[in-house]
């Protein structure tokens, strides 16, 4: 009995002198939280910086009917983030919780201006998860996509993350946390990508008129912070084979007469090569994908040899345009959102410092040469197109 | 001043055996009968037949003992109650078997353990044969530890039917079954079993000396012997194990433990008990091993289950809300909606009321505790998640603590796990996490610190010898498991070559 005496009472001590009274006093009922999915940040007047936060809605309407927006939203403004978010608590009827914070937005003037002080309380506070994603609203302010997004079935948050788990079926956008952006932003010479969300008047019946739908249709070019430009959608498919984040897609050309074909992209490879020959720097960017033959917009059947391998030439050359087209608008605009400077850091160690110092100078000369290698896969089972005449098949 | 002892004063040590002291000893009962039989209808052989009416089969007495003493000619040769104590002796009374008594105190046991007396006073001698009525229920299926494959009997209350069950399953010349009286008033045999090559002589006679050092009035319940020679008697968790099965007694007997039968008791007690006994279930091994490797993993499993989800989810729901997936989390707070107490209240109430279900499930007679249950589960339930009293996600959190609670093969050990689930429950309620860690560091230190008959309540666990693991968690295949417990000790330690 003696010994359980000193085991409990050192056992007591232990939690009171070494900060875990912080997690007794810290005890609140999991009902009594504003459980914080979506945390946006604007630019408010007088320079302040204006908070909101936003959660799910799980009351019911009247008569257990539907509510008529399954998100709620607060807001706040203050000198700083910190002091937006206390103001919050002034009215709150929950106590905040961020603990759960999937998304992370921005709106498009405070984007342009810098993000990176807001981020610093986000990184600071224990409950903020990394793995949060990032968002720049583009054409409004964050504050109005969360209190206008969520439609009365569902959450924005909700509706965001089915967006983003068919994202990879175009590949003309991704998902970027809040850790990968941080991890950027430690090195002033790297500038990134964030995925925009285009907020566009809702195209579903019953709901709010001033209700909003969200469109993911590429990436934010940001230079260190700041946000530099909104990239077009091919654009943002060529950031992606770069980066090695291609899911799938569709590729649209044209076979030999001219109709119309889909290829589905099934799998897709790439890989970053940074080289020094003789003093100019160069990259080799080797892509390598497969596709399947989707449609066929047309009645003549394209299961010959000649006319597979004109397809896989033009598969190959629209890929290769796309990212070519990348590289030549980052190095027109000298923002290597690619990370290319990382590569060349650990292939040419004993060169770090002369690319740190010099890289505004030495990126947009950088020569760049891009071979795509692709292959058919199949064709889904049909070979011939549903439109093709009996005596096209020979019957 | 010598403690008066009432017994000895009952028996009178000094005085002889004869019909009028045990009359003035038993005579006031109403069960009581006593009867002068002339052997052979001589009066100057008188004998008094003595016994306890029910306690003793009638026609045995007429046929065994009156029959011989009116028909068996030899007895007219005798001139006196000497004579005829000799012949009795001799075997003229059929009978296998008869003892002679010449103190009053072996007697009077005799008679109270079912024996017919037949006293003569002249000679101051009485001769006591058995002839028990049949008082025991039949054999029938074991009702706490039924399994799909494997034998249906159990043992009964009668101490001599269930010493021969064992007997008839385990053949083996070296099964010794010893036997002690306890309970000062109640003087209730109890049988102590073991297999002489393989048992460790140490543990019996450990066995031998706790048992004999009892001090006690009655042994009537389970508890009696069980409270008094485990090691930690503060501990809830059972430090011996119980069967109503004779193949699971039998099965320990030869891996080198002892039992103990009590008459009257339809259960065998085995020892030493360690934990990893009290989570193996006899059809553990009737299974194929990977089946029943899964099976006890999942009853390890539920036991973790059991003991701890109470308090994990409060301390997750009140101090770590991040921990929980978002939607969980979402569904946990719908759930709430209107519930007025805080989590550790609401979860304590049903914790509760599943305690009150249970007690009132074995209290009450089978068909009104079926009743019980569906009223108190179904309708009380839904009407109290309806009228906002408890959330059901709390209900279902309770419910499945409950299902696994029930997986537990013994019910001593379900019963501890029971006590240190509210125990874990209050430690996560008062620092989250970081208590409930406390909490199972504090059971197993517990755990750790018990003792039972000399050997590690944890064992083999912590012992030493890594074959031993091989019916631990997973079962093995049995061909693996070639030797005994290393931890027992055992004399022959090889199960096979």
């Amino acid at each position: 009995m003696r010994k359980y005496a000193i085991l409990t009472v050192l056992l007591a001590l232990t939690a009171a002198l070494s900060g875990c009274m912080q997690i007794i006093m810290g005890r609140s009922e999991i009902d009594k939280l504003f459980i914080i999915r979506m945390f946006s940040f604007d630019e408010a007047e007088e320079g302040k910086i204006k908070v909101t936060a936003t959660t799910k809605d799980l009351s019911t309407g009247e008569g257990g009917g539907e509510v008529l927006q399954k998100g709620e939203s607060i807001a706040a403004e203050g000198e700083t983030v910190f002091d937006a978010v206390r103001n919050m608590s002034t009215y709150a009827d929950r106590k905040l919780n961020a603990g759960h914070t999937e998304f992370i937005l921005f709106g498009e003037s405070l984007a342009r201006k810098g993000i990176l002080p807001y981020l610093d309380l986000i990184s600071r506070h224990p409950e903020f998860r990394y793995n949060a994603k990032l968002y720049v609203v583009k054409g409004g302010t964050a504050n109005s996509l969360a209190e206008k997004a969520s439609t009365s079935k569902y959450f924005v948050g909700d509706r965001l993350a089915h967006i983003e788990e068919n994202i990879g079926r175009t590949s003309i956008s991704g998902t970027v946390t809040l850790n990968e952006v941080l991890l950027i932003f430690d090195e002033r010479y790297l500038d990134t990508f964030i995925p925009y969300i285009e907020p566009v008047p809702t195209k579903a019946t019953g709901e709010k008129p001033d209700t909003c739908d969200m469109l993911l249709n590429g990436y934010a070019i940001f230079r260190e912070d700041k946000l530099l430009y909104f990239a077009s959608r091919e654009e943002s498919r060529g950031i992606n084979w770069i980066m090695n984040r291609i899911g799938s897609g569709i590729i649209v050309l044209k076979d030999q007469t001219g109709q119309e074909i889909s290829m589905i992209i099934v799998k897709g490879a790439s890989r970053v090569i940074p080289e020094i020959v003789g003093n100019e720097l160069r990259c080799r960017v080797e892509i390598s994908f497969s596709t399947n033959i989707g449609e066929i917009m047309g009645g003549r059947s394209v299961f010959d040899k000649a006319s597979l391998d004109y397809i896989t030439e033009q598969q190959e050359n629209s890929i290769k345009r796309e990212v070519e087209n990348a590289i030549r608008i980052a190095q027109d605009k000298n923002s290597d959102h690619f990370s290319i400077i990382s590569k060349f850091r650990i292939k040419y160690p004993l060169l770090r410092d002369y690319f740190q110092q010099n890289w505004q100078e030495l990126f947009p000369d950088i020569k760049f040469e891009v071979s795509v290698d692709s292959l058919i896969d199949g064709t889904y089972m049909i070979n011939e197109p549903v439109t093709a005449s009996k005596e096209a098949v020979g019957e | 001043m010598p403690a008066i002892n009432e017994e000895d004063s009952l028996y009178n040590k000094t005085a002889d055996v004869s019909s009028d002291n045990i009359r003035s000893i038993l005579g006031s009962n109403a069960d009581f009968v006593s009867r002068v039989i002339l052997v052979r209808n001589k009066p100057e052989i008188p004998s008094v037949l003595v016994y306890m009416d029910g306690l003793v089969d009638i026609s045995l007495i007429n046929d065994n003992i009156l029959k011989p003493l009116s028909q068996e000619e030899q007895f007219d040769s005798c001139s006196g109650e000497e004579d005829a104590a000799r012949l009795i002796s001799m075997g003229k009374i059929y009978s296998s078997s008869m003892k002679v008594r010449t103190n009053m105190k072996d007697l009077t046991d005799d008679i109270l353990t079912g024996s017919a007396a037949l006293i003569f006073n002249d000679i101051r001698t009485a001769f006591t044969f058995e002839a028990k009525a049949s008082l025991s229920r039949t054999i029938s299926e074991p009702t706490g530890e039924t399994v799909i494959k494997g034998a249906k009997d159990s043992f009964i209350e009668d101490l001599r039917t269930n010493t021969a069950l064992c007997r008839k399953k385990l053949t083996s010349p070296y099964l010794t079954i010893e036997q002690i009286r306890l309970g000062k008033q109640t003087k209730s045999n109890i049988a102590i079993l073991y297999v002489k090559n393989i048992a460790k002589s140490k543990l019996i006679d450990e066995v031998k000396q706790r048992l004999e050092s009892i001090d006690i009035d009655r042994v009537l319940d389970a508890g009696v012997i069980e409270g008094a020679i485990v090691d930690d008697k503060y501990s809830a968790f059972p430090q011996i194990q119980y069967t109503e099965r004779i193949d699971r007694l039998c099965a320990s007997l030869v891996e080198g433990r002892a039992g103990i039968l009590i008459e009257g008791l339809p259960t065998a007690y085995i020892v030493p008990g360690t934990l990893l006994q009290f989570l193996q279930a006899p059809d553990d091994y009737s299974f194929q091993f990977i089946i029943a490797s899964i099976v006890r993993f999942i009853r390890f499993m539920s036991m973790f289950i059991t003991l701890v989800l109470p308090g994990f989810y409060i301390s997750i729901t009140s101090f770590h809300p991040e921990m929980l997936p978002a939607e969980l989390a979402f569904s946990i707070v719908a759930s709430r909606v209107g519930v007025p107490f805080p989590m550790f209240v609401e979860v304590l109430i049903l914790l509760l009321a599943f305690e009150l279900l249970i007690e009132a499930g074995v209290r009450l007679p089978n068909v009104i505790g079926q009743t019980v249950s569906i009223v108190g589960g179904l309708v009380v339930g839904q009407a109290a998640v309806e009228a906002k009293l408890v959330s059901p996600a709390t209900v279902m959190i309770i419910a499945i603590t409950a299902i696994a609670g029930f997986l537990m093969p013994n019910q001593d050990f379900s019963n501890a796990i029971r006590l240190w689930r509210f125990i874990l429950a209050i430690f996560g309620s008062i620092t989250g996490i970081f208590g409930l860690t406390f909490g199972l560091i504090f059971l197993l230190y517990h755990w750790c610190r018990i003792e039972t008959f000399g050997i590690p309540y944890l064992d083999p666990f912590v012992a030493n010898e890594d074959e031993q693991l091989q019916d631990t968690i997973f079962r093995l295949p049995l061909f693996t498991m070639k030797k005994r417990p290393s931890s027992l000790d055992p004399k022959n330690k090889k199960r096979m070559e």
